[in-house]
């Protein structure tokens, strides 16, 4: 769906944001796009809307190039921005007959204007000025106008921002049914575990290079880790016993690593037991993807 | 193409319609001060007729005072001519110099001499002592052209078939195609400028005014876009940028000529109506449009400019508006050219605004033709594109970063 190849950008000043930046987008996929502020998260997202070009490299939405067949790929994508992207003194109604009617490729806008506001639930407030909605109505508006062209390609910059639980998830569902109904998602938030609850794939970026991407299901089933912290320091020949004593490090008193089961971990504590240790603490299960984030991006305070 | 295009400029009107603010500011306020002002400026005329001699005028009957044949001796050339009805009044401002000489009509004479009647009492005038007898010489002409006139219609009223056949005898026995005016004029001399009536100069100067305001409803509107994301938003879509540069221009183009017929109808029939002096218009008023559409084009451009060099719309306001009442004040819409020393009126030269309004009496004031006008139109039109270069270009710099 989309690939980006080899991708450079810098902004006026001299900034560069990325420098040989490759990506791969799956049809169909609900792709999680994560990482700190800064990171090129938003860069990218205006790449591939075409609001900014790239110095070198490539933009490919399903196999076209983006600076050659621009509006005919902008006519199937829809970008929902992070701020509320629409004109608070028009009415809810006239909001969207603006934007709907700025595509010349829809052909039957009331349709797709009710199919929106069918969608995103903003039937009883068509008639009310859209700087007066509530937060979360001024989400679904947001969203509702991304929906206006059908996009096969939607692209979901931080849609949930400052808005409360049920009004959440009312738009995590209708993202969810979007993508299952065939719309290719490009997602990006700071809540972990919406990324976790609705991506199938996710990238982390961070300074302008991807540091981890995959398949979400994947990533998380192979961080089943461990780590025991012991009151005196562990031998390498205490362990030997275990089977799988080589995936086991050791730093004095802290032994970390990736098991295979819980009757693994059982078997590494009697073992350390046997050789008069106390054990003080053990974590063990699956790493969560904000664990796993932030071992990616540091903990450090971004701007 | 066409359908993008309305759909935008619908959504900028409805937004311009939501803006009281912005409506009081495009429509109301200059209402008001062209109003205030073509009632409140000294006129011209009208201070020319209070230096003429004046004269008192009594009707014995009232009746009389009501035919329009009266208009012509309330009208006396060379006189400013009041109306009494009591003669001990006249008498009283005659004999403290306020009034030079009273013309009494005694009753029925105007209705007896048009039917040809006998007339048993004359028209008498009453002078001033002091009235000296050049004075004298030249009302009793004045009183004696209108005496004939009245004559002379009576008798073609009989005579010709039609008002046509009658202005042309009238000017014939009259002598008005025998002697014609003349000024003498040297080459040498700077002839100094005509100089344009109260309701000449307020309704095209608070015009401009108001045209120049439409940064307050442009700004608004485009900054919201800036900071709501709607911009980007918009930027995203499969439309050509010229949309959106049009989108912006034709509806404030439109607005400013609704602005240009609201204006000038309020001094054509709203400033009467107050009280003042009607604003006239010639042939050559369709060059108000052009005219009006270059001081429109430089607004809108200075108005694109404003917008997207700032980031909210307090400062747009500000700006906006200190630009404008400086170019206003230095351009003579608040202080009109004519009564600014030399100095001043140089420096009036350099305001756009003062561009406009030069436009605008060459057409109202001075009936001047499409190539008259051209040279104000010029340096709207390139200092417009001027300043819609800077604008584009600091708006593609904006998306950018």
């Amino acid at each position: 769906m989309i690939s980006v190849r080899n991708l450079h950008f810098a902004y006026s000043d001299n900034r560069v944001i990325f420098n040989d930046f490759n990506l791969e987008i799956k049809v169909g996929s609900l792709f999680g796009l994560i990482g700190p502020n800064g990171a090129g998260k938003s860069t990218l997202i205006s790449l591939v809307t075409g609001l900014n070009s790239a110095q070198a490299g490539s933009i490919q939405i399903n196999g076209k190039d983006l600076s050659l067949a621009r509006n005919e790929l902008l006519s199937n994508l829809s970008s929902v921005p992070q701020e509320y992207a629409f004109y608070p003194k028009l009415t809810v109604m006239q909001n969207l007959n603006f934007f709907c009617r700025l595509y010349k490729s829809i052909n039957q806008p009331e349709q797709n204007i009710e199919d929106a506001i069918e969608l995103t639930g903003l039937a009883d407030y068509q008639n009310r000025a859209a700087g007066k909605l509530s937060g979360g109505l001024k989400r679904r508006l947001n969203l509702a106008i991304g929906l206006l062209n059908k996009p096969t390609l939607l692209i979901l910059d931080e849609p949930t921002v400052g808005i409360d639980p049920q009004s959440r998830h009312f738009i995590l569902s209708a993202i969810k049914q979007l993508n299952n109904d065939g719309t290719t998602i490009l997602y990006t938030s700071h809540y972990m575990e919406e990324i976790e609850r609705l991506c199938d794939t996710i990238a982390v970026i961070d300074h302008g290079k991807i540091m981890m991407s995959g398949e979400l299901g994947n990533l998380l089933s192979n961080a089943s880790s461990f780590q025991i912290q012991t009151q005196r320091p562990v031998a390498m020949n205490e362990i030997d016993a275990c089977s799988f004593s080589d995936r086991i490090n050791i730093n004095k008193t802290k032994l970390e690593g990736e098991l295979d089961n819980a009757m693994q971990l059982n078997e590494l504590i009697a073992q350390l037991q046997q050789f008069g240790h106390r054990i003080e603490e053990v974590e063990y299960g699956k790493k969560s993807l904000e664990s796993m984030y932030f071992d990616l991006t540091e903990r450090a305070v971004r701007e | 193409m066409i359908n993008i295009l309305l759909n935008i400029l619908k959504k900028e009107f409805t937004l311009v319609l939501k803006d009281i603010h912005a409506l009081l500011v495009l429509f109301i306020m200059p209402m008001a001060f062209i109003l205030v002002m073509s009632l409140a400026l000294p006129d011209t005329e009208a201070e020319n007729d209070k230096d003429k001699p004046k004269i008192g005028l009594i009707f014995k009957q009232e009746k009389d005072s009501q035919l329009s044949a009266s208009d012509e001796l309330t009208k006396l050339p060379g006189f400013h001519t009041q109306k009494f009805t009591n003669k001990n009044n006249v008498r009283e401002k005659i004999i403290n110099d306020q009034l030079i000489a009273m013309i009494v009509v005694p009753e029925n004479f105007i209705q007896l001499l048009q039917k040809n009647e006998t007339i048993e009492n004359n028209m008498e005038v009453f002078y001033s002592p002091s009235t000296p007898s050049q004075l004298r010489f030249l009302l009793m002409a004045s009183i004696r052209q209108v005496v004939a006139l009245w004559q002379l219609e009576k008798k073609l009223n009989e005579k010709a078939s039609n008002s046509f056949m009658q202005q042309g005898l009238k000017d014939k026995f009259l002598g008005v195609s025998l002697v014609s005016e003349h000024e003498v004029s040297v080459a040498e001399e700077k002839v100094e400028a005509k100089q344009p009536s109260s309701v000449q100069q307020s309704v095209p100067a608070w015009l401009i005014f108001s045209m120049f305001f439409v940064v307050i409803p442009l700004s608004t509107t485009f900054i919201v876009e800036k900071q709501h994301g709607t911009l980007q938003r918009l930027k995203t879509l499969p439309i050509a940028d010229g949309y959106f540069l049009f989108g912006k221009i034709i509806p404030y183009i439109m607005i400013n000529l609704i602005q240009t017929i609201l204006m000038f109808l309020v001094g054509i029939y709203l400033v009467p109506a107050a009280g003042g002096q009607a604003l006239q218009l010639s042939d050559n008023a369709w060059l108000l449009i052009p005219m009006s559409m270059s001081i429109s084009l430089l607004a809108i451009s200075l108005a694109m400019l404003i917008a997207v060099r700032v980031n909210t719309t307090d400062q747009a306001t500000t700006i906006g508006g200190v630009t404008n009442l400086l170019l206003a004040a230095v351009g003579g819409v608040m202080v009109p050219t004519y009564v600014m020393p030399e100095a001043m009126k140089n420096i009036s030269g350099y305001s756009p605004m003062n561009w406009g309004l030069e436009g605008f009496l060459t057409v109202l004031l001075r009936e001047g033709s499409f190539a008259d006008i051209m040279p104000e139109m010029m340096k709207l039109l390139s200092l417009s594109a001027i300043c819609l270069f800077f604008a584009v270009t600091s708006y593609k710099h904006l998306l950018r970063d």
